[in-house]
């Protein structure tokens, strides 16, 4: 009897603690998803009376060029992001941790592009870098070289994916950092002693120990790179013709520019469906989601 | 029994909450309004320091508050929106038209003032009548239109001069004279040069904004066509022989090489970068007031000059002319709001902006005490503009709820003509297509 007692007020403890967060998470996040999806299936513009249109908004999507163009640019950001972040900032870390004296510095170093305002990121590769008059055209042309156009429609899209990496790679370094600090010294010295290379090493002790780093990074940025948004709003407006247009730039644009509410929470409805599935494939190819 | 207690009960409980709920009502009828709300658009870093005393002098003058909010050019819109849609929209807003349509339009969230708008308001601030027009939907006015925002076609007079241009610098800046798309051409190519020898075009005649996602560029062309872009009844007229004209106008500049590579993607402010550096000769975005500004702090700047625009090859002489304006959202204090309109507007502060900001009067003020040559002759070519017949076609923004969105496609459009994806004639189909489209969505 004592013990259900004290069960039940831990239990009750426990919720309270935990109650706020759920409170956040409830209201920032399950609240509008459903609200999200509900809308999908109306006519609504925004500051009108929603209408209820069953699937029409769905049908619309089929035929939707410009929907199909977002989806394929989004899914051409995550191809090249995801696999680049996760490899890149894996290497980084590894190159940051084999520095023994001046690990603290280039911990600081790597993680301050993360730092940059997203605006002035975007300013800075856009007008800095990118433009016909910018850094890399300069040196092209004074070496006497045909000049690139980064955000011609042809390669807009590497452009931005180029400098999303430049500002997240620290970030993501920094998780694979902390897990190879948890990867105890032992291993690698009995490793050593049993006469393994670097690269066994790295094969048969970094790699397996960091499986669930990787499977949490690899989440994240599938999820990151579903929700590139600001640096295309700062540097392209999704243009040129629609060449750097995402799906959550394009609903963002039906909602809130073409007072098109209920045909942007379709896109962004569909958009979150994507990213579940895309992420339980994830999972089930990477291994075992116990180890998150 | 208990059913007999419900019944007392429910009955105490009407019979309490009555008095209350009339008084409520009652207290409503006769509520004062002790406060409104004011967002504006910030027309300079500091407008809150400005505008400020105005609100301050309103309060004393009507014991009315008034709560200010300076919203961002970029999201103030979604802001606006967002506080319609929870049901606590701003009492008044500082906007544009392409802000207030939609509103109208799709949530019936804007007062019309026509009854508030008397003959003597109109003498005093609707010095011109453009303005008020853009305003005007469906036989209702929305907004008082405020300051205007000439965007001047302009030259750099001293790259003309070394290319020999001098006839083209009279012509361009005299109001009785034309020049011709053509002419525009012709001396792009003129101007685009290789002035350093090293085998490099360094300078170039134009540099058309093509990155930009705002209306002003595409409008600066597509008015002085003296095409409409949606009529007044509704029906969609972009996509035909303007539009095409626009299009090959500008394809035809890329083609000759009178634009430096990367117009497509090239935003107002590189574009404007370029011509105050003296790389580019020709530009639709004068910048007046940023000029001075330089000028006054000792740059030592080449001859800019205002221009008149071109003839189109249609004979009109269209033009992009900005008015924004005031609005009421209110609905439980119009005449406060109302109030506090003509209170704003009769401030003597917006002399100065007129100046520092490079405004232009809509009435009422007038900007004699600026001393600048410049900023003179730029008031000059705005008023021989509104003088001149030829000049008839001097428009804001397009004047439809979709048309942001018809916007975004001519400019979608536009740079795929640039970038070599479309011909222009295709792009013209394809935007007067997607035009529709974006029409018909907001009328069912």
């Amino acid at each position: 009897m004592a013990n259900t007692t004290l069960r039940t007020r831990n239990t009750i403890i426990d919720g309270a603690f935990l109650l706020p967060a759920l409170l956040l998470l409830v209201v920032f996040r399950l609240l509008p998803g459903m609200f999200t999806a509900i809308a999908s299936f109306t006519k609504w513009p925004v500051i009108g009376s929603p209408e209820f249109i069953g699937l029409a908004n769905f049908r619309t999507l089929i035929e939707d060029t410009h929907f199909h163009q977002a989806l394929f640019n989004t899914l051409h950001y995550s191809a090249m992001l995801i696999p680049v972040l996760v490899a890149g900032s894996l290497a980084l870390a590894l190159f940051i941790v084999s520095f023994v004296r001046a690990q603290a510095a280039l911990k600081m170093i790597h993680y301050l592009p993360m730092v940059i305002p997203l605006s002035i990121t975007a300013v800075i590769w856009k007008v800095g870098i990118y433009s016909p008059f910018g850094a890399v055209n300069q040196i092209l042309s004074e070496l006497g070289m045909q000049q690139i156009q980064f955000l011609r429609a042809d390669y807009a899209r590497q452009s931005i994916a180029l400098t999303m990496v430049w500002r997240q790679l620290g970030f993501w370094a920094l998780m694979y950092i902390a897990g190879l600090s948890g990867i105890p010294r032992s291993f690698y010295e009995s490793a050593v002693v049993d006469g393994a290379t670097y690269v066994q090493r790295f094969f048969f002790i970094t790699w397996p120990l960091l499986k669930p780093v990787t499977l949490l990074v690899t989440i994240l940025t599938t999820i990151a790179s579903f929700r590139v948004f600001g640096i295309v709003y700062a540097m392209t407006g999704g243009g040129p013709s629609g060449a750097t247009k995402t799906l959550l730039y394009y609903s963002y644009e039906l909602g809130w520019q073409d007072f098109r509410m209920g045909y942007g929470s379709t896109v962004a409805f569909v958009f979150l469906l994507i990213v579940l599935a895309l992420n339980a494939v994830q999972r089930w190819l990477i291994g075992d989601s116990n180890d998150l | 029994m208990l059913a007999k207690v419900r019944v007392v009960v429910l009955i105490s409980v009407i019979a309490g909450l009555a008095p209350l709920m009339l008084f409520a009502s009652g207290a409503q009828e006769d509520e004062q309004v002790d406060s409104i709300s004011f967002w504006t658009f910030p027309l300079r870093d500091s407008m809150r320091e400005d505008v400020t005393p105005i609100l301050e002098s309103f309060t004393e003058e009507t014991g009315i508050e008034v709560e200010l909010n300076v919203i961002p050019w970029g999201q103030g819109q979604d802001n606006i929106l967002a506080a319609i849609a929870a049901g606590d929209p701003p009492d008044v807003v500082y906007t544009t038209m392409s802000r207030v349509l939609p509103l109208v339009e799709f949530g019936d969230a804007i007062r019309p003032l026509d009854e508030k708008i008397t003959d003597e308001f109109k003498e005093t601030y609707f010095a011109n009548p453009s303005s008020i027009n853009n305003y005007s939907w469906k036989g209702q006015t929305y907004a008082v239109p405020f300051l205007g925002g000439p965007h001047r076609w302009g030259i750099n007079v001293d790259l003309f001069l070394e290319a020999g241009l001098d006839d083209a610098v009279e012509t361009m800046t005299d109001p009785e004279a034309t020049w011709t798309w053509d002419d525009f051409r012709q001396w792009a190519s003129e101007l685009t040069r290789d002035t350093s020898g090293n085998g490099e075009i360094d300078q170039w005649g134009y540099a058309y904004p093509g990155g930009s996602t705002q209306a002003s560029p595409i409008l600066r062309h597509y008015w002085n066509t003296g095409g409409e872009i949606v009529d007044s009844d509704g029906n969609v007229r972009v996509g035909g022989d303007e539009t095409v004209a626009v299009l090959e106008f500008l394809r035809g500049l890329q083609e000759d090489g009178s634009m430096p590579q990367g117009v497509e993607i090239m935003s107002v402010s590189e574009s404007n970068g370029l011509f105050n550096e003296g790389k580019v000769a020709i530009t639709s975005h004068l910048e007046v007031p940023s000029l001075i500004a330089l000028k006054a702090s000792g740059e030592d700047l080449p001859d800019f000059r205002v221009v008149y625009p071109p003839q189109s090859p249609f004979g009109a002489r269209g033009s992009f002319f900005a008015w924004d304006a005031l609005a009421i959202l209110s609905e439980d204090a119009v005449d406060e709001s109302w109030a506090f309109i003509e209170h704003y507007l009769s401030s003597e502060i917006w002399e100065e902006f007129l100046v520092e900001v490079g405004l232009y009067p809509v009435g009422g003020v007038g900007p004699d005490m600026v001393d600048d040559p410049l900023y003179q002759q730029a008031l000059e070519v705005a008023e021989g503009i509104f003088a001149h017949d030829d000049y008839s076609h001097v428009r804001h923004e397009v004047l439809h709820p979709a048309g942001s969105q018809i916007i975004r496609i001519m400019n979608s459009h536009l740079q795929s003509v640039l970038s070599g994806a479309e011909s222009p004639e295709e792009a013209a189909d394809a935007i007067r297509e997607e035009a529709i489209s974006a029409v018909e969505q907001t009328e069912s």
